[in-house]
């Protein structure tokens, strides 16, 4: 009854004018942020800290919170629209929802990623509100064992995304785990791989590549083929109704809970989550050989699990100032800043700032969905603008976004290599998403690694007696085996229905195709 | 053939931005060129600083203590200097990912690193490419003694419990970095108590912390600035300041269990690159030094568990040098230098 | 045989080869695994799917080659992203901006000057005000500073 009494206190608190005003300012910057490629939630937030300096604590929590939320969401609108993810976290929803676009449903794909995101951030505020406590214990109970295990298990999902191409596939995988490696070892402080030059002492810049990987690759595919193949459809802005939507609510469910698990780990953010909701979703679906080719399932598991690392993201933040992800790292300094110690004794010395930034995250996901609806439209009629036009701002952001991450031009260079590497590897027919994939996991896979084994009393076997540990092991073996599982049920299957050997196997040949 | 006719108009373009381009070299070469003929000192009367937005650069990823640190020096010195400061967070390999971005930059004062007692340790490891000595030292800051953590259900009460645990058995001890100031004082710690720790390094100490309290690590050498936000959620074994620290009473100190040795302080500062002119480090000296007099500065300090560490630039370098004297011979015996 | 992604696959085994030799400058480290450790596993399975992926290019038929439908405009729009990040410092973001939007746009046959000139002016003014004035991003100014 008591936090029921304080969220009351803090919905008070947020509903004043101001209070709606730094909620509605930070949904709307945080649009912003997220569709453009390369500015995200953190580098938002990060952006917007000296605005916040004047306020009042309070009201610059609000700000900075809605500000999270919508840059969340917001990388998926791009996404859908241009092929470019705007944040990292929206890369898995390229791949279903640019498909949509292209068949004219970008619509759909828009209000379904927007529906999935609302539902996964105010489910995700709900965990934090009641289960503070069991989630920062649960992420209390992820050492490095636990860390790598869950890694690996991330890494499966290349099986589910390389399709016909399988070798190809793992080459681009393997090539962008090596990749992860470049830059100062942190238990030597050797620079490996770097050449002498010093910008790449931090390794490559993630952002920047990913930027290149899909915004400057599919420009230069626009470029070189002017846009061809490419249908706006008149019907570009329908709305899918209530029976379509209802159909997703069992994948935007499970996937908020997935989202609201990963986001309370600090370590794991939502460029983790998007790619294992995609692939949970892929695994349990009746017809996972639709996904890919543009199906709204596909866009609802990513943007559900995204928004959904937001608000947990704070539970080990408030409960013992760690941050649960880079953009709460920024939050912890914002509430510093202003002279509140994150811990136990925050509830206790200023629960008016506590709940009113609870209570505000709710209100901020349902301004998000008002904003957000509002804008679908808009985003459709920039579709009908010229492919020249669309493929010169692609360009534009990305070289801003690129050279917002770390102030430098090393990092736009960096993109355009990676750009032209996308391009080149597009050209002959190898899969981007591993890629992505792999640099989002490569440093949390080799550094736990080497750390579990320095923990491990009894060496390697600490993957395996360490129970959290062995589950997410043995899901990546279910998971890294799941095509293949699959394959036989669908032979047994069509075999059942008394088609042909020959029949059943074009079948499956049918579904590993693009 | 419509397209080679803008292949045309496009080599136009490039052509005319060459042209602009090499008007604009020109232009700031005529800005320069005066000055070249002034004695150095005439030049050192007319610096004006500080002109542009300045860049406060840390290691540490943001809300860590140094990132907070930084950012409250860089809003309050924004109203002591009189331009805009921002905080640029340079994270990885054991902080010299920051120093290095920073030998990247002209040596104008207007990036400034924050540094802490980790600059004399790793930055003399083999493979650095830049040590203490490419630096200049504007101001010391603040002090954060070291603090030990175990978890608040460890078998481990008291400092004794646990260095006697220590000598039947492996314990790993983990904390930021290799070659770090906690490193070291972890080493110093066993070598006094005659036993070996098994060093862990992690990317901050909190993550360190973390996996203490979850009991995958056995104990974590960090800050007590820390315990700030994990108070009953973790135990601390001991701090190396002086005295007790006001905020954490309970807290002994390693001087008072009997090793006076280990009575020393994380301290962080202001530093710039080498070549800096005197007067623009004296000028970034005094404009922080004033910021550090404003109240919500000492809040901060008291809230957050902090000592004052006010030393000026001279002192601060006399320090730096001597530490870094003592820190050699540490690292030697530990086996990371040679 | 696809001579396309042989090629690749020989560039993959060149690369690997190369950052192999890379891998010996690293420092000793007394721990279960060092700094070598990783990379080198990566470039042994690098350079074994490659090896794979060229075993099965040989019964593969090459029946449709890789080619670029229209080179020449990748190579100008190439060179114009080249020449941007050649005069970004010198002449400033806030003058190459505008006229590399302009030329690409020209590029890929945007042929209304309204439209285009006004893409890249509030493109560039929407960054001046917001990024630069208001966010304090520090782009270089080039000529204008």
């Amino acid at each position: 009854m008591e936090l029921l009494q304080n969220l009351l206190q803090g919905l008070e608190i947020t509903f004043t004018w101001q209070g709606i005003l730094a909620v509605a300012a930070g949904v709307f910057i945080g649009i912003l942020f997220g569709l453009t490629p390369g500015l995200d939630a953190t580098s938002g937030v990060a952006l917007m800290l000296p605005f916040t300096y004047p306020m009042p604590a309070t009201i610059a929590l609000l700000f900075l919170g809605g500000l999270y939320c919508a840059a969340s969401y917001a990388g998926s609108i791009t996404a859908i629209c241009l092929g470019v993810p705007g944040t990292p976290a929206a890369a898995a929803t390229a791949l279903d929802g640019y498909p949509l676009m292209k068949k004219g449903r970008a619509g759909e794909a828009l209000f379904v990623s927007l529906y999935s995101s609302v539902i996964g951030g105010l489910i995700s505020t709900v965990f934090l509100v009641l289960l503070m406590g069991p989630l920062v214990k649960m992420a209390l109970s992820f050492g490095p064992a636990e860390y790598f295990s869950l890694a690996l298990f991330g890494l499966t999902v290349i099986a589910s995304l390389v399709g016909r191409q399988f070798i190809k596939g793992f080459i681009v995988a393997v090539l962008g785990l090596l990749i992860s490696t470049v830059g100062m070892d942190a238990y030597t402080s050797y620079p490996r791989f770097t050449f002498g030059i010093p910008e790449l002492f931090e390794g490559i810049s993630f952002v920047p590549a990913m930027v290149g990987l899909f915004a400057v690759s599919e420009a230069l595919v626009n470029l070189e083929k002017l846009g061809a193949g490419r249908v706006v459809s008149a019907v570009a802005n329908r709305i899918p109704g209530w029976k379509e939507i209802k159909k997703l609510h069992g994948i935007i469910l499970i996937n908020s809970f997935i989202g609201s698990f990963l986001g309370a780990l600090p370590g794991v953010g939502a460029a983790t989550a998007c790619w294992v909701s995609y692939n949970q979703a892929q695994r349990m679906s009746k017809h996972p050989e639709k996904f890919g080719t543009g199906i709204l399932e596909g866009v609802a598991a990513p943007e559900s699990s995204n928004n959904a690392t937001v608000s947990t993201a704070l539970a080990p933040l408030l409960a013992l100032g760690v941050p649960g992800s880079a953009t709460a790292a920024v939050l912890l300094g914002a509430l510093i800043m202003h002279g509140l110690q994150p811990g136990p004794e925050l509830f206790k010395k200023a629960p008016d700032v506590v709940y009113a930034l609870l209570a505000s995250l709710f209100v901020a996901n349902i301004i998000m969905g008002i904003l957000g609806y509002f804008g679908i439209r808009l985003w459709t009629s920039f579709l009908k603008l010229p492919i020249g036009v669309l493929t010169a701002l692609i360009f534009g952001f990305a070289f801003l976004g690129a050279f917002g991450v770390r102030y430098t031009l090393i990092d736009v260079i960096i993109m355009l290599a990676f750009g032209f590497l996308g391009y080149i590897l597009r050209k002959f027919e190898f899969p981007l998403p591993p890629l992505v994939l792999a640099l989002v996991l490569g440093f949390m896979v080799e550094d736990n690694f080497r750390r579990a084994l320095m923990i491990s009393n009894n060496g390697a076997l600490i993957f395996v007696t360490k129970p959290l540990s062995l589950v997410f092991l043995i899901l990546a073996i279910l998971s890294l085996f799941a095509p293949y599982i699959q394959t036989q049920w669908a032979i047994r299957k069509a075999r059942r229905e008394g088609k042909t050997v020959e029949e059943a196997l074009e079948e499956v040949s049918r579904m590993f195709s693009d | 053939m419509k397209s080679k006719k803008f292949v045309w108009v496009l080599a136009l373009v490039f052509a005319l931005s060459l042209v602009v381009a090499g008007c604009g070299g020109g232009k700031n070469g005529d800005k320069e060129s005066p000055k070249q003929g002034e004695t150095p000192k005439q030049q050192a009367q007319e610096v004006k600083f500080p002109t542009k937005p300045i860049t406060i650069v840390t290691g540490s990823s943001p809300g860590a203590p140094i990132d907070v640190m930084a950012r409250l020096l860089a809003k309050l010195g924004e109203k002591t200097l009189g331009v805009p400061i921002s905080v640029l967070n340079k994270v990885g390999g054991s902080g010299t990912i920051a120093l290095s971005y920073n030998q990247t930059q002209p040596a104008d004062g207007y990036t400034v690193n924050t540094e802490a007692t980790g600059i004399t340790s790793i930055l003399q490891m083999a493979g650095s490419p830049y040590t203490y000595k490419d630096f200049e030292y504007v101001i010391r800051v603040q002090m954060d003694p070291f603090a030990l953590y175990v978890a608040k259900d460890s078998p481990y009460k008291t400092l004794d419990d646990f260095l006697k645990a220590a000598k039947s058995k492996k314990i790993r001890v983990g904390g930021y970095g290799k070659g770090s100031p906690h490193n070291i004082i972890t080493y110093d710690l066993g070598k006094k108590a005659g036993v070996e720790f098994e060093w862990v390094p992690f990317n901050s100490g909190n993550d360190a912390i973390m996996n203490v309290m979850g009991g995958h690590l056995d104990a974590a050498m960090s800050n007590i600035s820390a315990y700030a936000s994990k108070k009953g959620e973790v135990r601390v074994l001991a701090v190396s300041s002086d005295e007790r620290v006001n905020f954490a009473p309970e807290v002994p100190t390693f001087k008072e269990l009997g090793y006076p040795e280990l009575t020393r302080y994380h301290w962080r500062g202001l530093i710039v690159k080498k070549g800096t002119p005197k007067e623009i480090i004296q000028k970034l000296h005094d404009g922080f030094k004033k910021a550090m007099e404003d109240p919500e500065w000492k809040k901060y300090m008291e809230s957050s568990g902090m000592l004052d560490g006010y030393l000026p630039p001279d002192k601060f370098k006399e320090a730096v040098y001597a530490q870094a004297d003592n820190d050699l011979k540490v690292l030697k015996e530990m086996g990371l230098l040679k | 045989m696809k001579k396309g992604t042989l090629v690749i696959n020989v560039l993959f085994i060149v690369a690997s080869v190369f950052l192999f030799i890379e891998t010996f400058k690293f420092p000793y480290f007394k721990g279960p695994v060092g700094p070598a450790g990783m990379p080198r596993l990566l470039i042994f399975i690098l350079v074994a799917l490659n090896l794979i992926s060229i075993w099965q290019n040989r019964s593969l038929k090459d029946d449709k080659p890789v080619k670029i439908e229209s080179p020449w405009r990748i190579i100008a729009g190439t060179a114009l992203i080249l020449l941007y990040l050649a005069l970004f410092n010198s002449l400033g973001y806030f003058v190459v901006t505008p006229l590399f939007l302009i030329a690409m746009m020209f590029l890929m046959q945007v042929r209304r000057p309204v439209m285009v000139i006004s893409v890249a002016v509030i493109f560039t003014l929407v960054v001046y005000f917001f990024f630069y004035k208001e966010l304090m991003l520090p782009l270089p100014l080039g000529l204008l500073g």
